[in-house]
């Protein structure tokens, strides 16, 4: 099973925003994925591209019963619908949504922590996707293809750059998660989902220097028995610390890299 | 963003945290500071508008402060600033801190002001600390937080205070406050001495009358790079700079830039202009936004110009093909490609 998103999501969009928005929902839509409702107050019809609009999360999670929740609206109102969709018992809330202000973060964390009940990735999320079932957020779905590796990152071009270069080298992806680095779900936390998940047979990382969480993956990977980790930090110049991951340092190379080792 | 100190100072004052009186000089009048000032000792806080950088000075006279205060005018250029802080004889000193840890919410740290350093009383176990929850302290952690700085007297109002200065982080979306020290005098006033905010820049929005006063953080510029770097995404601007470092050359610092044309090529004006940049490498990974609209910008800005820095342009994305053949078309002095490793080898 892939994780997180798959053919049978039910997806929301809450904020859809101007042309560039109802050119990415329709992007979605084109690849497969099952957009089954809209919250965003800009549009006063019934539905934009076949899709209907509903006033509240909580009338959408009624009528449409999403699973996912795509958030999309401007920072100043990301927070508010971040809890909407946590407060509608949404399983995965993405936030594509970013430079949310960081008191207002405090208070989501705190919200989902407490609850426990929704899985918040982003802010700053590219989006979810798992290749030729559903794709959810703004990346180009052309350079992803199905296979075997995991990847999680907290960049967005950087990830297509990656993806299409597994792609051009023959070896696909199980599914694909933009983190963001501004809170919700860390490396670790996806990690772990990665590990469980039967399809996937090794897991590429990327992250920015100044990201939270990088040591903890290199602790967690000394832990125990784990699948092929690979891990590309930019900015990076320091060398690592010995460990079982395999550090990528040159980013031209991530295709072969993640391609040649044993499986 | 940070705020000038006095700026803080009336953002506290406005929630009834008492702060000590000052005297802000802008420039340098002897007459008027000699008949305006009066204290005998003080401290001097110069700060430079470039630049966070300041400079504190205790001066045990008012000559001695003019003095200082000639000479900031005098020699810097730019605009300056001198906060005078008359000295308070504080009975006793407390450091207040509070901040923002990602997954555990807001802390405040406090501590007695005893000359060590912060990491050595941590080493002691003498910064306390409690956990903002729900915008507020409750009313018993500032009860233990008060009998841990050992404060037996004015609890109550020294109490309020401490509320009333996370009341005000809270307020104005702060990031970090720190009060070091703060204090009661010798007749009972509490007083926060010297104080520095800074102000969450995603919180503009709801912070407008605030962002007027602030000043952004001076960019740090790493110059002296001999390939200017420009990709899209901070990420992949990240990575294009390994890739040069690899190489063996040395990176600008990278223009990060949108899907957005206007941006590309002001980045490539600002590129070409730097000096020390010997070579740019453009690296763009544009997914479903056509290519062919990017060379034809980076064309026109060519014809522009009489001569231009040699490029190596690496496009990726819809119609990248066609718009790699335009460009290498254009000039001997551009090298086009889709493939990064190409690109790379190409420095």
């Amino acid at each position: 099973m892939p994780i997180l998103v798959n053919r049978s999501s039910r997806v929301l969009y809450q904020g859809v925003g101007g042309e560039e928005g109802v050119f990415d929902l329709q992007q979605c839509l084109a690849y497969g994925t099952n957009v089954v409702g809209i919250v965003d107050s800009n549009y006063d019809g019934k539905q934009v591209l076949g899709v209907p609009i509903f006033s509240t999360v909580c009338e959408a999670k009624k009528k449409a019963r999403p699973n996912v929740s795509l958030v999309r609206v401007e920072s100043p109102f990301a927070a508010d619908a971040i809890l909407e969709a946590e407060d509608s018992g949404i399983e995965c809330i993405i936030s594509q949504s970013c430079n949310l202000p960081k008191h207002d973060m405090v208070e989501v964390e705190r919200v989902f922590e407490k609850n426990k009940r929704s899985r918040l990735l982003g802010p700053s999320s590219f989006g979810v996707i798992t290749p030729e079932q559903a794709k959810v957020g703004k990346m180009p779905g052309y350079i992803f293809s199905p296979g075997p590796i995991g990847m999680i990152s907290s960049a967005d071009t950087l990830s297509y750059e990656a993806a299409w270069q597994m792609t051009r080298s023959g070896v696909g992806q199980s599914t694909c998660l933009g983190i963001g680095n501004e809170g919700g779900a860390s490396f670790i936390d996806l990690l772990s989902l990665f590990e469980k998940d039967s399809r996937t047979e090794g897991v590429l990382l990327l992250a920015l220097e100044e990201d939270e969480g990088i040591d903890e993956v290199i602790s967690w990977a000394k832990k125990g028995r784990h699948k092929p980790l690979f891990f590309y930090i930019a900015g990076r110049e320091k060398p690592f610390k010995k460990s079982d991951i395999v550090m990528i340092e040159d980013v031209s190379k991530i295709g072969e890299i993640v391609n040649n080792v044993k499986r | 963003m940070y705020l000038p100190e006095h700026q803080v100072y009336a953002l506290l004052r406005r929630f009834g945290v008492p702060t000590p009186a000052y005297h802000l000089i802008k420039q340098f009048d002897k007459e008027s500071l000699l008949s305006g000032l009066s204290f005998e000792r003080a401290f001097l806080k110069v700060r430079l508008y470039e630049g966070e950088e300041r400079e504190v000075h205790e001066v045990a006279s008012r000559e001695e402060a003019l003095a200082i205060v000639e000479q900031v005018f005098a020699t810097n250029p730019s605009p300056a600033e001198v906060l005078i802080v008359p000295a308070i004889s504080l009975e006793k000193r407390y450091y207040l801190a509070l901040s923002i840890l990602k997954k555990r919410g807001v802390e405040l740290v406090a501590s007695v002001d005893d000359g060590l350093s912060l990491s050595e009383r941590e080493k002691e176990h003498r910064l306390f600390r409690e956990g903002v929850e729900s915008r507020r302290l409750h009313p018993f952690q500032i009860r233990r937080l008060l009998s841990r700085l050992g404060i037996t007297k004015d609890r109550e109002r020294i109490g309020k205070s401490i509320e009333r200065i996370v009341a005000a982080f809270f307020y104005f979306d702060a990031t970090f406050l720190e009060i070091a020290p703060f204090g009661c005098t010798e007749d009972g006033n509490f007083v926060a001495l010297s104080v520095h905010m800074e102000i969450d820049e995603n919180a503009r929005f709801r912070q407008k009358e605030i962002f007027r006063l602030a000043r952004k953080r001076p960019e740090e510029m790493v110059l002296g790079g001999n390939i200017g770097c420009m990709a899209n995404g901070n990420g992949l601007s990240r990575a294009t700079c390994d890739l040069v470092r690899r190489s063996g050359k040395v990176p600008s610092s990278p223009v990060s830039v949108e899907r957005n044309i206007e941006s590309i090529v002001q980045g490539l004006e600002r590129l070409d202009q730097e000096a020390g940049v010997e070579k740019i490498f453009i690296n763009l990974f544009t997914g479903l936004f056509d290519c062919k609209t990017i060379a034809t910008a980076i064309k026109k800005w060519v014809k522009s110009k009489k001569a231009h820095k040699p490029m190596v342009i690496r496009l990726e994305g819809t119609s990248a093909t066609k718009a790699c053949a335009l460009l290498k078309k254009l000039s001997k002095d551009i090298v086009a490609t889709t493939s990064l490793k190409e690109a790379v080898e190409e420095l």
